[in-house]
């Protein structure tokens, strides 16, 4: 039941991340029309301590485990596009697929009690948009990989 | 210019305006209905005849809720004609009401087969309070009830009169009862329930006249030649659309107004929920009327918001039924006959106090039959809509 | 919400839960002092069955939008947003067991005691999120964590976010950050 046809993800790079929320503020604007980071489909994990901060989102896994364990076949993809879709009206709250996405990329609507999801805005991300710092990137998932790849025989090259 | 009117003022209609006042606060509802009661369960009424429910805890709501939301309530009022051009509705007492969006939740009315019409209080279907007092009175001073047909309406009746002391006698065409959703094993030993309880069951037979003198009611007579003497005829043999008012409209229609999935019917701006529509639905794959409490509320509520401007598709019915028989739960749903084709298939497990039947078509659950256990319904009826749903997604 | 995460994986099937749910709704007849025999325990508000080596755990998730309560025709189910619960009134309940054939999760039962004199008698019943206590117990006692219940909605998501992104903080990419994720999950 894998997505397949999802092309590119939001890649996160939490080094460049700045931790600015801008993310969530947009995405909670596009999806919930309102500037409320509860709305959001991206959150921002925060290490004070650390001074690191972490956007995670969806990641379009092949096999979400949100679409298998949601009792009322609410978590769909579009079979086109591949991107995910909660079929709002099905939706009960029963918020098995926020327990189960080993992410967290799944939260609850707070007002609506439905479970919510990143749709890639329909294939223009708007987080990817405006996050002023570059730490998220709209390619295909192995970019990153690519990334990490490089930056490794960079830093071997230099020692 | 009211821009939300509703027609009917039952289950689907009262979940509709609930729908309404949470998507668009201060949007202006109007409700009419033909009955002069808020909003009442009618289910409840069986449990009223059987003494289990007071009239009072019968209703959904009370008036409050409706001057507290400011929704206009008129009650006793029947809409006789739609305008869809002016978008105006023409009540039987002469006023009209303009519409922006507009409801039908008009609900059903029992089937009265023809050579059974007579002038008489004591021929009767059950659908109202009045219906319900009616029955109730009758009962209690040991009138002789015959239940004519054999669903579940009857099978309830039947239950919540012999509750309140009441012995009645049930009349069925089919073979056995609940022909339509259980099958032959099920139905007998919920038959065999409902008989040891001292209710008679007349299987195979219909009533062919009702005998009516100047007194009243004094019996039946069936195809088989027998008479049962009774004072109270109640048919109970399904529902039929109230959709009169829409023939001039949609003079092509026959069984109910058919939508589609946001709920809407062919005439722009007109929404249609509950006992009244035809939607589609999921085991059999085709636009059926599906009367039943949960699918007056789902569509009630996608109608509401879809009013409101909201975009909410109704992912379908599946019809189910769920009912007890002096403590014996019965749970059956979507497909519980097996046409003998090739890729059907059964999966029955019978021990002496349960009975479990699984339908399965082309490998996918589609249907299922319980008995005695019934715990496991819920999961089996979300498998069911699953397989369905993701059918639906393939195509 | 109360938000009910329930792992199979991890459940050894010891029904130690159903046990503690039990004994969660005994009501204790104090005016003997305890000197009482040992009292009856209620029926239990989960079941946890074992069949052919799968183990399954019906508790209610308390849905936000739950169809137990759309399908209820007496109005006897309540959702307590103070509480986070999906609430039944037993009063009201006819017994019609419509809930019943809603709920995905098999969480409802209807009271079919042997023993006429039960007030409940026909009556639906479910899990109530121990309200009374100040943790539900059944997650309390779970030794292997397959029942684990968070009081706040998103309490569990959020854990999620924060074990994954510490991984990431560690120089694993995305996908292998999943991956050790799931395995301590499934190792736990
Ligand atoms: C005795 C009984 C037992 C039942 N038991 C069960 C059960 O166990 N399980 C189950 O799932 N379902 C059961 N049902 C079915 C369930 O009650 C219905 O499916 C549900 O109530 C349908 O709701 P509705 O809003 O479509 O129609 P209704 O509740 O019938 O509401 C229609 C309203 O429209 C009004 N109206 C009609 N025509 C007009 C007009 N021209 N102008 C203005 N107003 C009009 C009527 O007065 C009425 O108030 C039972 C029904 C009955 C009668």
């Amino acid at each position: 039941m894998g997505s397949g046809v999802i092309k590119k993800i939001v890649n996160v790079i939490p080094e460049a991340c700045t931790g600015c929320r801008q993310c969530e503020l947009i995405c909670s604007f596009e999806q919930g029309g309102s500037y409320s980071p509860r709305l959001s489909r991206i959150r921002l994990v925060k290490f004070e301590d650390k001074c690191l901060s972490v956007p995670v989102t969806c990641t379009y896994c092949e096999r979400p485990i949100c679409e298998e364990v949601c009792p009322v076949g609410a978590m769909t993809h579009d079979p086109v596009t591949g991107a995910a879709k909660v079929n709002e009206e099905s939706c009960r709250g029963c918020k098995e697929c926020a327990n189960a996405c080993p992410l967290g990329a799944i939260d609850m609507h707070p007002e609506k009690g439905t479970a919510m999801r990143c749709d890639l805005c329909g294939g223009d991300p708007a987080c990817v948009k405006y996050c002023p710092a570059g730490a998220l990137k709209y390619e295909p998932p192995h970019h990153s990989v690519k990334e990490k790849r490089r930056s490794r025989v960079v830093a071997l090259n230099l020692d | 210019m009211p821009r939300h009117l509703i027609i009917g003022n039952g289950t689907a209609g009262f979940s509709a305006i609930q729908a309404i006042l949470e998507y668009d606060s201060d949007g202006e509802i109007t409700v009419i209905s033909l009955e002069h009661h808020l909003p009442y369960s009618r289910v409840l009424l069986t449990h009223y005849i059987g003494g289990h429910v007071s009239k009072d805890n019968l209703y959904m709501t009370g008036e409050s809720f409706f001057k507290q939301k400011k929704v206009n309530l008129l009650l006793g009022a029947a809409a006789v004609n739609i305008d869809p051009e002016q978008k105006r509705v023409e009540l039987d007492n002469g006023r009209v009401l303009s519409y922006e969006k507009l409801l039908v939740a008009t609900g059903g009315k029992p089937v009265i087969p023809q050579h059974l019409q007579k002038e008489s209080p004591d021929i009767m279907g059950l659908r109202t309070i009045e219906d319900a007092s009616y029955i109730r009175q009758k009962s209690l001073s040991g009138a002789k009830i015959v239940i004519v047909g054999g669903g579940s309406l009857a099978i309830e009746l039947a239950c919540a009169l012999r509750e309140g002391g009441n012995f009645p006698e049930m009349v069925v065409s089919s073979s056995h009862v609940l022909s339509r959703v259980a099958d032959d094993e099920a139905a007998a030993v919920i038959q065999e329930q409902i008989q040891s309880y001292g209710i008679r069951i007349w299987t195979g037979e219909d009533v062919t006249e009702v005998v009516h003198t100047s007194k009243g009611v004094e019996g039946v007579v069936l195809s088989g030649g027998q008479e049962i003497s009774c004072q109270v005829v109640v048919i109970c043999k399904g529902v039929q659309p109230n959709r009169e008012f829409l023939d001039r409209v949609l003079p092509t229609i026959r069984g109910g107004i058919k939508v589609d999935s946001n709920m809407r019917t062919d005439i722009p701006d007109v929404y249609a929920a509950g006992d009244v529509v035809e939607a589609y639905e999921l085991s059999r794959q085709e636009f059926c009327v599906s009367a039943i409490w949960p699918h007056a509320i789902a569509q009630g509520r996608i109608a509401g918001m879809n009013m409101t401007g909201q975009d909410v598709m109704y992912e379908g019915s599946l019809s189910r039924n769920a009912l007890e028989i002096f403590g014996l739960p019965v749970i059956s749903m979507g497909i519980t006959r097996v046409p003998a084709k090739r890729d059907w298939d059964l999966d029955v497990n019978q021990d002496k106090s349960s009975y479990c039947k699984l339908v399965y078509h082309d490998a996918k659950l589609v249907g299922a039959v319980l008995v005695g256990k019934v715990e496991k319904a819920g999961k089996l009826q979300a498998a069911i809509r699953k397989a369905a749903g993701i059918e639906t997604v393939l195509n | 919400m109360l938000s009910i995460k329930v792992d199979t994986v991890k459940c050894d099937g010891c029904s130690l839960c159903q046990l503690a749910c039990s004994f969660a709704h005994m009501v204790l007849n104090t005016e003997t002092g305890g000197q009482q025999k040992f009292p009856e325990l209620p029926d239990p508000l989960l079941w946890v069955k074992v069949c052919e080596g799968e183990v399954q755990i019906d508790i209610c998730r308390h849905c936000e939008n739950p169809p137990c309560a759309d399908a209820c025709v007496a109005g006897a189910f309540k959702v307590d947003m103070e509480r986070g619960i999906v609430e039944i009134d037993q009063q009201k309940c006819v017994g019609c067991w419509s809930c019943v054939m809603e709920c995905p999760f098999g969480a409802i039962r209807i009271c079919s005691h042997s023993d006429k004199e039960c007030t409940l008698q026909s009556r639906a019943f479910k899990c109530d999120g121990c309200s009374m206590w100040d943790k539900p117990l059944c997650a309390s006692f779970c030794p292997t964590g397959a029942v684990q219940i968070a009081r706040n909605n998103n309490g569990a998501a959020a854990i999620q976010r924060r074990e994954r992104a510490a991984l990431l903080q560690k120089g694993l990419s995305l996908g292998a950050a999943r991956y050790v994720n799931r395995e301590i999950k499934h190792r736990a």
